[in-house]
Protein backbone atom coordinates (compact mmCIF):
# COMPACT_ATOMS: atom_id res chain seq x y z
CA UNK A 1 0.00 0.00 0.00
CA UNK A 2 2.91 2.30 0.93
CA UNK A 3 4.37 1.63 -2.48
CA UNK A 4 1.06 2.43 -4.40
CA UNK A 5 0.90 6.03 -2.47
CA UNK A 6 4.63 6.78 -3.25
CA UNK A 7 4.08 5.57 -6.63
CA UNK A 8 1.17 7.56 -7.15
CA UNK A 9 2.83 10.50 -5.60
CA UNK A 10 5.61 10.65 -7.84
CA UNK A 11 3.26 10.11 -10.83
CA UNK A 12 1.02 12.76 -9.29
CA UNK A 13 4.54 15.11 -9.06
CA UNK A 14 5.81 14.54 -12.23
CA UNK A 15 2.33 15.13 -13.63
CA UNK A 16 2.67 18.97 -12.11
CA UNK A 17 6.07 19.62 -13.06
CA UNK A 18 5.36 18.87 -16.51
CA UNK A 19 5.40 21.49 -18.40
CA UNK A 20 4.93 22.53 -22.48
CA UNK A 21 4.57 25.62 -24.20
CA UNK A 22 2.51 27.36 -26.46
CA UNK A 23 2.25 30.12 -28.42
CA UNK A 24 -0.86 32.55 -28.13
CA UNK A 25 -1.62 33.17 -31.95
CA UNK A 26 -3.75 31.72 -34.66
CA UNK A 27 -1.37 32.34 -37.24
CA UNK A 28 1.98 31.24 -37.07
CA UNK A 29 3.84 27.78 -36.09
CA UNK A 30 1.49 25.63 -37.74
CA UNK A 31 -1.53 27.76 -37.17
CA UNK A 32 -3.07 30.02 -39.72
CA UNK A 33 -6.94 30.14 -38.61
CA UNK A 34 -7.94 33.98 -39.41
CA UNK A 35 -10.99 35.45 -37.14
CA UNK A 36 -13.68 36.84 -39.69
CA UNK A 37 -16.29 39.50 -39.33
CA UNK A 38 -20.17 38.63 -39.09
CA UNK A 39 -20.58 38.33 -42.91
CA UNK A 40 -17.79 35.43 -42.57
CA UNK A 41 -15.87 37.00 -45.18
CA UNK A 42 -13.63 39.69 -43.84
CA UNK A 43 -10.94 39.07 -41.32
CA UNK A 44 -11.99 41.47 -37.98
CA UNK A 45 -9.64 44.87 -38.21
CA UNK A 46 -6.42 45.09 -36.36
CA UNK A 47 -6.69 46.47 -32.57
CA UNK A 48 -10.72 45.72 -32.86
CA UNK A 49 -11.27 42.59 -31.37
CA UNK A 50 -9.19 40.77 -28.35
CA UNK A 51 -8.60 36.92 -27.56
CA UNK A 52 -8.60 35.17 -24.46
CA UNK A 53 -7.24 31.61 -24.71
CA UNK A 54 -7.94 28.37 -21.64
CA UNK A 55 -6.56 25.17 -21.75
CA UNK A 56 -7.72 21.93 -20.12
CA UNK A 57 -7.18 18.33 -20.46
CA UNK A 58 -10.92 17.61 -21.78
CA UNK A 59 -13.29 19.22 -23.85
CA UNK A 60 -15.89 19.74 -21.06
CA UNK A 61 -13.34 21.69 -18.75
CA UNK A 62 -12.28 23.77 -21.62
CA UNK A 63 -15.42 24.74 -22.17
CA UNK A 64 -16.14 25.29 -18.90
CA UNK A 65 -13.09 27.14 -17.84
CA UNK A 66 -12.93 30.47 -16.57
CA UNK A 67 -9.09 30.68 -16.01
CA UNK A 68 -7.66 32.38 -18.87
CA UNK A 69 -3.66 31.17 -19.37
CA UNK A 70 -2.67 35.04 -19.77
CA UNK A 71 -3.95 38.29 -20.45
CA UNK A 72 -6.04 39.28 -23.22
CA UNK A 73 -4.30 39.22 -26.23
CA UNK A 74 -4.80 42.32 -28.96
CA UNK A 75 -5.63 41.46 -32.49
CA UNK A 76 -2.44 42.69 -34.20
CA UNK A 77 -2.90 42.46 -37.64
CA UNK A 78 -6.11 41.96 -39.75
CA UNK A 79 -7.90 38.52 -38.52
CA UNK A 80 -4.90 37.62 -36.50
CA UNK A 81 -3.82 37.86 -33.24
CA UNK A 82 0.14 36.85 -32.39
CA UNK A 83 0.83 37.08 -29.05
CA UNK A 84 3.01 35.83 -26.27
CA UNK A 85 4.65 32.02 -25.61
CA UNK A 86 3.28 30.85 -22.41
CA UNK A 87 4.30 27.83 -20.15
CA UNK A 88 1.50 25.51 -18.84
CA UNK A 89 2.34 23.33 -15.60
CA UNK A 90 0.82 20.26 -15.78
CA UNK A 91 1.00 19.87 -19.87
CA UNK A 92 4.21 18.45 -20.95
CA UNK A 93 5.70 18.97 -24.02
CA UNK A 94 4.28 16.60 -26.91
CA UNK A 95 0.85 16.79 -24.96
CA UNK A 96 -2.59 18.02 -27.00
CA UNK A 97 -4.58 19.54 -24.52
CA UNK A 98 -8.07 21.17 -25.71
CA UNK A 99 -7.78 24.59 -26.34
CA UNK A 100 -11.26 27.25 -25.58
CA UNK A 101 -10.74 30.34 -27.60
CA UNK A 102 -12.79 33.64 -26.82
CA UNK A 103 -12.92 36.08 -29.64
CA UNK A 104 -14.48 39.48 -28.04
CA UNK A 105 -15.03 43.65 -29.23
CA UNK A 106 -11.76 45.04 -27.88
CA UNK A 107 -13.58 47.91 -26.05
CA UNK A 108 -15.07 45.34 -23.32
CA UNK A 109 -13.03 43.64 -20.60
CA UNK A 110 -13.57 40.58 -21.22
CA UNK A 111 -15.96 37.96 -22.94
CA UNK A 112 -18.68 38.02 -20.57
CA UNK A 113 -19.18 41.79 -20.79
CA UNK A 114 -19.22 41.99 -24.30
CA UNK A 115 -21.67 38.95 -24.71
CA UNK A 116 -23.62 40.81 -22.10
CA UNK A 117 -23.75 44.39 -24.27
CA UNK A 118 -24.98 42.36 -26.96
CA UNK A 119 -21.04 43.16 -29.12
CA UNK A 120 -19.69 40.91 -31.46
CA UNK A 121 -17.78 37.66 -30.05
CA UNK A 122 -16.92 34.62 -31.18
CA UNK A 123 -15.56 31.38 -29.68
CA UNK A 124 -13.76 27.51 -30.34
CA UNK A 125 -12.86 25.15 -28.43
CA UNK A 126 -10.74 22.44 -30.17
CA UNK A 127 -8.10 19.87 -29.41
CA UNK A 128 -4.68 21.77 -30.34
CA UNK A 129 -3.25 19.65 -33.28
CA UNK A 130 0.22 19.91 -32.92
CA UNK A 131 1.97 18.73 -29.80
CA UNK A 132 2.85 21.22 -26.99
CA UNK A 133 6.74 22.34 -27.49
CA UNK A 134 9.49 22.69 -24.51
CA UNK A 135 11.13 19.66 -23.36
CA UNK A 136 15.18 19.00 -23.40
CA UNK A 137 16.62 20.13 -25.64
CA UNK A 138 13.33 22.59 -26.11
CA UNK A 139 11.31 22.48 -29.41
CA UNK A 140 9.63 25.52 -29.71
CA UNK A 141 6.05 26.13 -29.40
CA UNK A 142 2.79 25.74 -31.77
CA UNK A 143 0.67 28.10 -32.73
CA UNK A 144 -2.94 27.28 -31.70
CA UNK A 145 -3.05 24.40 -34.77
CA UNK A 146 -6.23 23.46 -35.18
CA UNK A 147 -8.38 26.12 -34.02
CA UNK A 148 -11.64 26.18 -36.00
CA UNK A 149 -12.84 29.07 -38.40
CA UNK A 150 -14.72 31.86 -35.99
CA UNK A 151 -17.01 34.26 -36.83
CA UNK A 152 -17.85 37.32 -35.04
CA UNK A 153 -21.46 38.15 -34.27
CA UNK A 154 -23.70 39.19 -31.18
CA UNK A 155 -25.62 36.83 -29.42
CA UNK A 156 -28.76 38.02 -29.90
CA UNK A 157 -31.08 36.34 -27.76
CA UNK A 158 -34.08 33.77 -29.56
CA UNK A 159 -37.26 34.60 -29.94
CA UNK A 160 -38.49 31.51 -27.81
CA UNK A 161 -36.73 33.12 -25.06
CA UNK A 162 -38.27 36.86 -25.42
CA UNK A 163 -41.10 35.61 -25.44
CA UNK A 164 -40.47 33.78 -21.83
CA UNK A 165 -39.40 36.89 -20.52
CA UNK A 166 -42.38 38.97 -22.14
CA UNK A 167 -44.75 36.00 -20.03
CA UNK A 168 -43.01 36.40 -16.94
CA UNK A 169 -43.25 40.34 -17.06
CA UNK A 170 -46.90 40.06 -18.17
CA UNK A 171 -47.62 37.16 -15.20
CA UNK A 172 -45.94 39.77 -12.84
CA UNK A 173 -47.61 42.62 -14.03
CA UNK A 174 -50.63 40.63 -13.47
CA UNK A 175 -50.24 39.39 -10.08
CA UNK A 176 -48.99 43.27 -8.92
CA UNK A 177 -53.10 44.42 -10.47
CA UNK A 178 -54.67 41.56 -8.54
CA UNK B 1 19.02 21.68 -46.06
CA UNK B 2 21.29 22.09 -49.31
CA UNK B 3 23.17 24.83 -48.85
CA UNK B 4 25.47 26.42 -51.44
CA UNK B 5 28.02 29.09 -51.02
CA UNK B 6 29.58 31.59 -53.16
CA UNK B 7 32.28 34.13 -51.65
CA UNK B 8 31.81 36.86 -54.76
CA UNK B 9 34.35 39.17 -54.18
CA UNK B 10 37.36 39.72 -51.97
CA UNK B 11 37.83 44.08 -51.22
CA UNK B 12 41.18 43.97 -50.86
CA UNK B 13 42.08 47.76 -49.00
CA UNK B 14 45.92 48.65 -48.95
CA UNK B 15 47.61 50.86 -47.03
CA UNK B 16 50.62 52.58 -47.34
CA UNK B 17 53.06 54.64 -44.62
CA UNK B 18 55.00 56.37 -46.24
CA UNK B 19 57.45 56.85 -43.79
CA UNK B 20 58.14 52.65 -43.37
CA UNK B 21 56.78 51.89 -46.35
CA UNK B 22 54.90 49.08 -44.30
CA UNK B 23 51.81 47.51 -46.30
CA UNK B 24 48.77 46.86 -44.44
CA UNK B 25 46.12 45.25 -45.98
CA UNK B 26 42.23 45.09 -45.16
CA UNK B 27 40.53 42.17 -46.95
CA UNK B 28 36.94 41.67 -46.74
CA UNK B 29 35.17 39.19 -47.58
CA UNK B 30 31.56 39.14 -48.66
CA UNK B 31 29.39 36.75 -50.03
CA UNK B 32 25.87 34.81 -50.35
CA UNK B 33 24.55 31.93 -49.12
CA UNK B 34 21.40 30.29 -50.02
CA UNK B 35 19.60 27.50 -47.60
CA UNK B 36 16.39 25.60 -49.11
CA UNK B 37 14.07 25.25 -46.24
CA UNK B 38 11.46 22.26 -45.67
CA UNK B 39 8.15 22.13 -44.88
CA UNK B 40 7.91 22.13 -40.94
CA UNK B 41 10.59 22.84 -39.27
CA UNK B 42 14.25 23.85 -39.84
CA UNK B 43 17.08 24.19 -37.87
CA UNK B 44 19.45 27.00 -39.04
CA UNK B 45 21.22 29.86 -38.96
CA UNK B 46 22.52 33.50 -40.35
CA UNK B 47 26.09 32.54 -41.62
CA UNK B 48 27.09 36.19 -42.42
CA UNK B 49 27.21 39.05 -41.14
CA UNK B 50 24.52 41.41 -42.59
CA UNK B 51 26.09 45.05 -42.88
CA UNK B 52 22.39 46.65 -42.70
CA UNK B 53 19.72 44.67 -41.22
CA UNK B 54 20.35 41.44 -39.22
CA UNK B 55 16.60 41.90 -38.29
CA UNK B 56 14.02 39.06 -39.74
CA UNK B 57 12.87 41.37 -42.14
CA UNK B 58 15.82 42.00 -43.37
CA UNK B 59 17.39 39.00 -43.61
CA UNK B 60 14.22 36.86 -44.64
CA UNK B 61 12.44 39.60 -46.49
CA UNK B 62 9.09 37.84 -48.52
CA UNK B 63 8.19 34.69 -47.05
CA UNK B 64 5.05 32.44 -47.47
CA UNK B 65 1.98 33.11 -44.57
CA UNK B 66 2.60 32.02 -41.30
CA UNK B 67 6.31 31.67 -41.38
CA UNK B 68 7.91 31.49 -37.91
CA UNK B 69 11.36 32.38 -36.99
CA UNK B 70 12.24 31.29 -33.31
CA UNK B 71 14.96 32.59 -31.37
CA UNK B 72 16.52 30.67 -28.13
CA UNK B 73 16.50 33.57 -25.46
CA UNK B 74 17.92 31.76 -22.94
CA UNK B 75 14.83 30.55 -21.16
CA UNK B 76 12.51 30.47 -24.06
CA UNK B 77 11.77 31.57 -27.67
CA UNK B 78 11.23 34.46 -28.81
CA UNK B 79 8.94 34.58 -32.08
CA UNK B 80 8.42 36.50 -35.45
CA UNK B 81 6.04 35.13 -38.01
CA UNK B 82 5.21 36.32 -41.50
CA UNK B 83 2.51 38.36 -42.19
CA UNK B 84 3.24 37.42 -46.06
CA UNK B 85 4.83 40.43 -48.56
CA UNK B 86 7.70 41.13 -46.43
CA UNK B 87 5.68 42.06 -43.37
CA UNK B 88 6.51 40.55 -40.13
CA UNK B 89 5.04 40.47 -37.08
CA UNK B 90 6.72 39.67 -33.51
CA UNK B 91 5.34 37.48 -30.37
CA UNK B 92 7.28 39.30 -28.28
CA UNK B 93 10.61 41.39 -27.70
CA UNK B 94 11.86 42.23 -31.27
CA UNK B 95 15.29 40.25 -31.94
CA UNK B 96 18.02 40.09 -34.47
CA UNK B 97 19.84 37.16 -36.38
CA UNK B 98 23.76 37.43 -36.05
CA UNK B 99 26.18 35.06 -37.19
CA UNK B 100 26.17 32.48 -34.08
CA UNK B 101 23.15 32.71 -33.27
CA UNK B 102 20.74 29.06 -33.81
CA UNK B 103 16.97 29.62 -35.16
CA UNK B 104 13.69 27.57 -36.00
CA UNK B 105 11.86 28.26 -38.76
CA UNK B 106 8.54 26.99 -39.34
CA UNK B 107 7.27 26.41 -42.21
CA UNK B 108 3.30 25.45 -43.03
CA UNK B 109 2.18 22.58 -44.91
CA UNK B 110 0.32 24.65 -47.58
CA UNK B 111 3.30 27.25 -48.64
CA UNK B 112 5.87 26.24 -51.09
CA UNK B 113 9.15 25.60 -49.06
CA UNK B 114 10.95 28.67 -49.73
CA UNK B 115 14.74 29.56 -49.94
CA UNK B 116 16.59 32.29 -48.48
CA UNK B 117 19.38 33.84 -49.16
CA UNK B 118 21.70 35.29 -46.53
CA UNK B 119 24.12 38.28 -48.16
CA UNK B 120 26.76 39.73 -45.77
CA UNK B 121 30.07 39.39 -44.34
CA UNK B 122 32.12 36.51 -43.72
CA UNK B 123 33.48 37.21 -39.55
CA UNK B 124 36.88 37.23 -39.39
CA UNK B 125 39.22 37.97 -36.43
CA UNK B 126 37.85 38.58 -32.86
CA UNK B 127 34.50 38.62 -34.96
CA UNK B 128 34.52 34.87 -35.73
CA UNK B 129 34.91 34.30 -31.76
CA UNK B 130 32.16 33.44 -29.47
CA UNK B 131 31.11 32.68 -25.96
CA UNK B 132 29.13 28.90 -25.50
CA UNK B 133 27.27 29.53 -22.65
CA UNK B 134 26.78 26.89 -19.67
CA UNK B 135 23.42 24.71 -19.87
CA UNK B 136 21.39 24.84 -23.07
CA UNK B 137 22.27 27.33 -26.23
CA UNK B 138 21.01 26.92 -29.39
CA UNK B 139 24.09 27.99 -31.65
CA UNK B 140 26.12 27.92 -34.99
CA UNK B 141 29.71 28.36 -36.37
CA UNK B 142 30.32 31.73 -36.63
CA UNK B 143 32.65 30.90 -39.73
CA UNK B 144 30.62 29.84 -42.77
CA UNK B 145 32.09 26.19 -42.79
CA UNK B 146 31.22 22.60 -42.81
CA UNK B 147 32.96 19.91 -41.20
CA UNK B 148 33.67 18.05 -37.89
CA UNK B 149 32.63 20.04 -35.03
CA UNK B 150 36.24 19.88 -32.92
CA UNK B 151 37.95 18.82 -35.72
CA UNK B 152 37.46 21.35 -38.50
CA UNK B 153 35.62 24.28 -36.83
CA UNK B 154 37.45 23.77 -33.62
CA UNK B 155 34.25 23.68 -31.19
CA UNK B 156 35.67 23.13 -27.65
CA UNK B 157 34.46 19.66 -26.20
CA UNK B 158 34.41 19.05 -23.08
CA UNK B 159 34.04 15.53 -21.21
CA UNK B 160 29.85 15.05 -21.56
CA UNK B 161 29.23 18.40 -23.51
CA UNK B 162 26.12 17.11 -25.81
CA UNK B 163 25.11 18.31 -29.43
CA UNK B 164 21.79 17.75 -30.42
CA UNK B 165 21.53 17.87 -34.11
CA UNK B 166 17.53 18.40 -35.57
CA UNK B 167 16.90 15.33 -37.85
CA UNK B 168 13.56 16.42 -39.15
CA UNK B 169 11.59 14.89 -36.86
CA UNK B 170 13.49 14.67 -33.96
CA UNK B 171 17.25 15.70 -32.12
CA UNK B 172 20.10 13.31 -32.76
CA UNK B 173 22.58 13.60 -29.91
CA UNK B 174 26.57 13.27 -29.42
CA UNK B 175 28.27 13.00 -26.46
CA UNK B 176 31.55 14.31 -25.92
CA UNK B 177 34.56 12.27 -24.17
CA UNK B 178 36.76 14.82 -24.92
CA UNK B 179 38.25 16.91 -27.73
CA UNK B 180 37.57 15.43 -30.97
CA UNK B 181 36.30 12.21 -29.20
CA UNK B 182 32.29 11.75 -29.31
CA UNK B 183 29.97 8.90 -29.19
CA UNK B 184 28.34 7.55 -31.33
CA UNK B 185 30.83 10.05 -33.49
CA UNK B 186 31.71 13.65 -33.92
CA UNK B 187 28.52 15.52 -35.22
CA UNK B 188 28.99 17.16 -38.72
CA UNK B 189 27.58 20.21 -39.38
CA UNK B 190 26.88 22.26 -42.79
CA UNK B 191 27.16 25.81 -43.56
CA UNK B 192 24.38 27.61 -42.18
CA UNK B 193 23.04 24.64 -39.98
CA UNK B 194 22.47 25.29 -36.16
CA UNK B 195 22.76 22.59 -33.32
CA UNK B 196 21.71 22.99 -29.01
CA UNK B 197 24.66 22.94 -27.17
CA UNK B 198 24.70 21.29 -23.64
CA UNK B 199 27.95 21.88 -21.31
CA UNK B 200 28.43 22.28 -17.92
CA UNK B 201 30.72 25.04 -17.78
CA UNK B 202 30.56 28.30 -20.12
CA UNK B 203 33.72 27.96 -22.03
CA UNK B 204 35.01 30.60 -25.47
CA UNK B 205 34.89 28.99 -29.19
CA UNK B 206 38.21 30.45 -30.29
CA UNK B 207 38.75 30.53 -34.31
CA UNK B 208 40.46 33.78 -34.93
CA UNK B 209 39.51 33.00 -38.60
CA UNK B 210 40.74 34.66 -41.47
CA UNK B 211 40.32 34.46 -45.01
CA UNK B 212 43.53 34.82 -45.51
CA UNK B 213 46.12 31.81 -46.11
Amino acid sequence: MKKILIMASLLASASLMAQGTLMLANLGGGANAPVFDTDGVTKVAKNAYKALVYVAADENAAKTSTTPVAAAVTFNAAGYFVGPTVTLTGFGPGSKPWVKVEVFDANYNDYNTALNALAKIGTATFQLGSGLGGGEPPLPAPGLVGMPKVVVAPVVPEPSVLALVGLGVAAFLLRRRN
Amino acid sequence: MRTKTLLLTAALGVAAAATTMAQVYSVNAVGYVNVSLVKGWNMIANPLQNQTDNSVAGLFGDMPLGTTVYKWNGTGFDSATSLGGGDWIYGGPEFTVVPGDGIFVFVPADATAPTVTFVGEVPQGDASNMNVKAGFQLIASKVPQAGKLATDLKFPGDVGDTVYKWNGAGYDSYTCLGGTDWLPEEPTVAVAQSFWSYKAAAVNWTRNFSVNP
